[in-house]
């Protein structure tokens, strides 16, 4: 059963898109990354998702309902992100008392472990806290909702790096006890590969690939071997990546599915395959120019 | 709207204006929490259920608003009093009247009044009342009439009258040498009245146009014959009375 | 998956709450407010005159026109101040619509106004007990809640309903500037020279003249300026999105 459809969605802002032709849907009780480079849309479609913007045009469904102005949407749904604001005057403890009376499923005992874990002091105010605390605070609050909707947008920013494991581990146990649809939007993708299941890689307000992270990690090859060898082989083929090495060795990523060449006779020419990390792969299918930094420096 | 009004907006303005920007700057540097806020407005919304109870009990000085009928009376009792003083009548109305009475005894055998201010108007009526005994006794009788403020206009009220007669100053009466009475009149007496009223002119339920525009007057009736005292004195006829102001004896 | 289905006034009725909560600061502002009109209330009452010969007479009358004045400001502040986005961003978090939102404000502020009525008329009682402390004045007249209820529920009421559209005003005015400052710079000017033509002078001074009639004429025509201000407004906010 999908949880989220979008169709065709369209989100401007004055003239400029944000999102066009956004068509995906998203299953019940899995855990997808939100992937793309900045400003390809991520906030804005998980904005639309939690039915805080209206998109422009085309149908967005969120337990077949369409989530901007929707009560029954807002009650299963959370949007966590960094500029979550709460009443000044509450304290930590105040928003958690009120999270109780709002969502039906709160877990609160969770809440008051995890902030007790993290060490977050129930009488401090969320304005006062460090930009990584804060995200940590949301964090709780999104996971101790126990929505069946869970939207996460960067929510690990400014976290170092033990908060953001104990965050992974935490999410990763919350949703084997209690699974729902969690949607991720995250530059630090490595790290949370083994938690994802999906990834919806976000390109230039579109699309760019919509599949499970096992099918992401066959999707690439990436060849390292003698340039003049590389060319030869991949000339005609769609290059998703090239670098230059060192002087005559050059690393080529391509289409898995276009590699259909004799593994023997790459081997004998010095080409060796390598496999792709979903990272690295997504960095490669959202980066409009081939090459990289160094060529800028490199005329 | 008046000047004044408009002044008096702007003075509002300018508070309210600190006040925001105190507000403002303490909001910075303080942060409200929900416990001490409770019990700071449970506090407050408790002293302001409490006062209207403690007014109640407050002892106040409440004015007599007069009606009409009161004031007919009073009224009447006035014309009384002063017929009462021409016909030698007087005693039946000391006990309400008589601020206070002297006697003394004179040697020679004429006597001038003297009034201080008498371009001010005199607040005190002089009756001089020739008697038939022989005896250097001359007696003088301070009397004084129900003198009532009229016409009290405040914005929403009717105009409302009061008798104020208890509140009044008396007359400086003296002998300044053996033969020469002065007769001064009473020292300025300021009064204060309060009207409290839960009704504002904001919002103001009547249609009567006239009565909205009038300011708030005090108007003070000058009853029939000016002033408020009368001075009755009683003059054996072996001794003659004199005055600048003029008199009028009576036998 | 199991969904939670709350009902709408199940929902609004913990909305309500919280923003109640939310804006106790603003009751503290009222109450500093408040103290402030009750200083200035006995600083210069209204109605002081004097006249006569030898009697200075000096007649002075405490209303609670000050502390009415001042609670509509600040209800308008507190209109204004609950369409702010960041303030409408507090809710996000917690279980809302836009419309629902905008309905709980509604309640908030009457709610609100209701307080802020009441107080105003009994921070009155403290002026009087001042006065009464402060000299032994004569009473000319004392018209209080024992003596005369019916003045005293008359203009509570009423000034309930004038704090509120003070309160709904600044909640139309300030939805109109989230949406477009234009807009609300046109409103205002339209407004503004309505008042210098003779037709919309009229309709000022007629509308006044109906609010005059009676306590319910009045709030008849407070009820349609505040209703109207906020579906209005309510109306905008649903159309509203939020950032952050």
């Amino acid at each position: 059963m999908s949880v989220i459809q979008c169709e065709n969605i369209e989100k401007k802002f004055r003239k400029k898109k944000a999102l066009q032709n956004i068509t995906f849907q998203i299953e019940d009780e899995k855990i997808t990354g939100l992937v793309g480079r900045n400003g390809t849309g991520k906030t804005t479609l998980l904005r639309i998702l939690a039915g805080f913007t209206k998109q422009t045009s085309g149908t967005v469904t969120v337990f077949d309902k369409t989530p901007f102005n929707n009560l029954f949407v807002s009650a299963n749904s959370i949007l966590i992100n960094d500029q979550m604001q709460f009443p000044g005057s509450f304290n930590l403890q105040d928003i958690l008392n009120y999270a109780t009376e709002f969502y039906g499923k709160w877990d609160a005992e969770l809440a008051a472990r995890l902030l007790q874990y993290f060490r977050l002091n129930p009488q401090s105010y969320h304005s006062d806290l460090s930009k990584g605390m804060k995200n940590t605070f949301n964090f709780i609050f999104g996971l101790a909702t126990r929505c069946d909707v869970t939207l996460f947008d960067e929510p690990i920013n400014g976290m170092d790096e033990a908060v953001r494991k104990d965050v992974y581990r935490a999410l990763l146990k919350d949703y084997l006890a209690y699974p729902r649809t969690i949607i991720i939007s995250s530059h630090f993708l490595d790290e949370m590969e083994h938690l994802l299941e999906d990834i919806l890689l976000l390109d230039e307000g579109k699309v760019a690939l919509h599949k499970s992270l096992d099918e992401l990690r066959e999707y690439a090859v990436g060849l390292l071997g003698p340039t003049e060898a590389i060319k030869r082989w991949t000339a005609g083929l769609e290059v998703l990546h090239e670098k230059q090495v060192v002087s005559n060795q050059m690393y080529t990523v391509l289409k898995a599915q276009d590699c259909t060449f004799n593994e023997q006779q790459l081997l004998q020419e010095g080409i060796a395959f390598m496999p792709v990390s979903a990272n690295d792969l997504c960095l490669y299918l959202t980066n409009s120019r081939t090459g990289d930094i160094d060529d800028v420096f490199n005329e | 709207m008046t000047n004044f009004g408009i002044l008096s907006i702007l003075f509002l303005l300018l508070i309210i204006f600190i006040v925001v920007l105190f507000i403002k700057s303490m909001s910075k540097h303080m942060r409200l929490n929900q416990r001490p806020l409770k019990i700071f407005i449970a506090f407050y919304t408790t002293v302001l259920i409490i006062a209207p109870i403690i007014y109640l009990v407050l002892p106040k000085t409440e004015v007599t608003i007069l009606t009409d009928k009161m004031q007919k009376k009073l009224s009447l009792e006035n014309q009384m009093l002063y017929n009462a003083l021409f016909e030698n009548k007087t005693a039946e109305f000391d006990e309400k009247f008589l601020v206070n009475e002297w006697s003394r005894e004179i040697k020679e055998k004429e006597i001038f009044l003297k009034m201080m201010n008498p371009e001010e108007g005199s607040q005190v009526g002089i009756i001089v009342q020739q008697s038939d005994a022989l005896s250097n006794q001359i007696t003088g009788k301070l009397y004084r009439k129900n003198y009532f403020v009229e016409e009290i206009h405040l914005r929403n009220f009717d105009s409302v009258n009061i008798n104020i007669v208890d509140t009044l100053n008396e007359p400086i009466i003296t002998w300044e040498d053996a033969t020469t009475l002065v007769v001064k009149n009473p020292p300025n007496k300021k009064l204060s009245f309060v009207s409290v009223s839960d009704a504002t002119d904001i919002i103001a339920f009547n249609n009567e146009d006239s009565r909205k525009n009038e300011s708030t007057v005090v108007k003070i009736k000058e009853w029939e014959y000016a002033g408020p005292y009368y001075l009755l004195i009683t003059v054996p006829k072996n001794i003659k009375v004199w005055s600048d102001e003029g008199l009028r004896i009576y036998k | 998956m199991s969904l939670t289905n709350k009902t709408f006034a199940e929902t609004l009725q913990v909305q309500v709450k919280f923003k109640l909560h939310a804006y106790l600061g603003m009751i503290v502002y009222l109450i500093m407010v408040q103290i402030v009109g009750i200083l200035m209330s006995l600083m210069g009452p209204t109605g002081m005159s004097s006249v006569s010969s030898f009697i200075d007479i000096n007649a002075e009358m405490y209303t609670p026109t000050v502390l009415i004045f001042l609670s509509n400001l600040w209800a308008f502040y507190v209109g204004l101040l609950m369409t702010r986005h960041d303030q409408r961003a507090d809710i996000m978090p917690f279980v809302s619509t836009r419309i629902m939102s905008s309905i709980g404000d509604v309640v908030v502020l009457v709610a609100l106004a209701v307080y802020a009525g009441i107080t105003a008329m009994l921070s009155n009682y403290v002026v009087r007990i001042v006065i009464l402390l402060k000299s032994n004045k004569h009473m000319l007249s004392d018209e209080n809640m024992f003596s005369a209820p019916e003045v005293f529920i008359e203009n509570l009421v009423a000034f309930i309903f004038f704090i509120l559209c003070f309160a709904a005003v600044g909640y139309f005015l300030g939805m109109i500037a989230q949406k477009s400052k234009k807009v609300l710079f046109i409103i205002v000017a339209v407004f503004f020279s309505m008042l210098f033509t003779s037709f919309g002078q009229e309709i000022l001074l007629g509308t006044i003249k109906i609010a005059q009639f009676g306590l319910f004429s009045f709030m008849g025509v407070m009820i349609i300026l505040s209703a109207s201000c906020f579906i209005v407004a309510t109306f905008l906010a649903g159309n509203l999105e939020v950032k952050g």
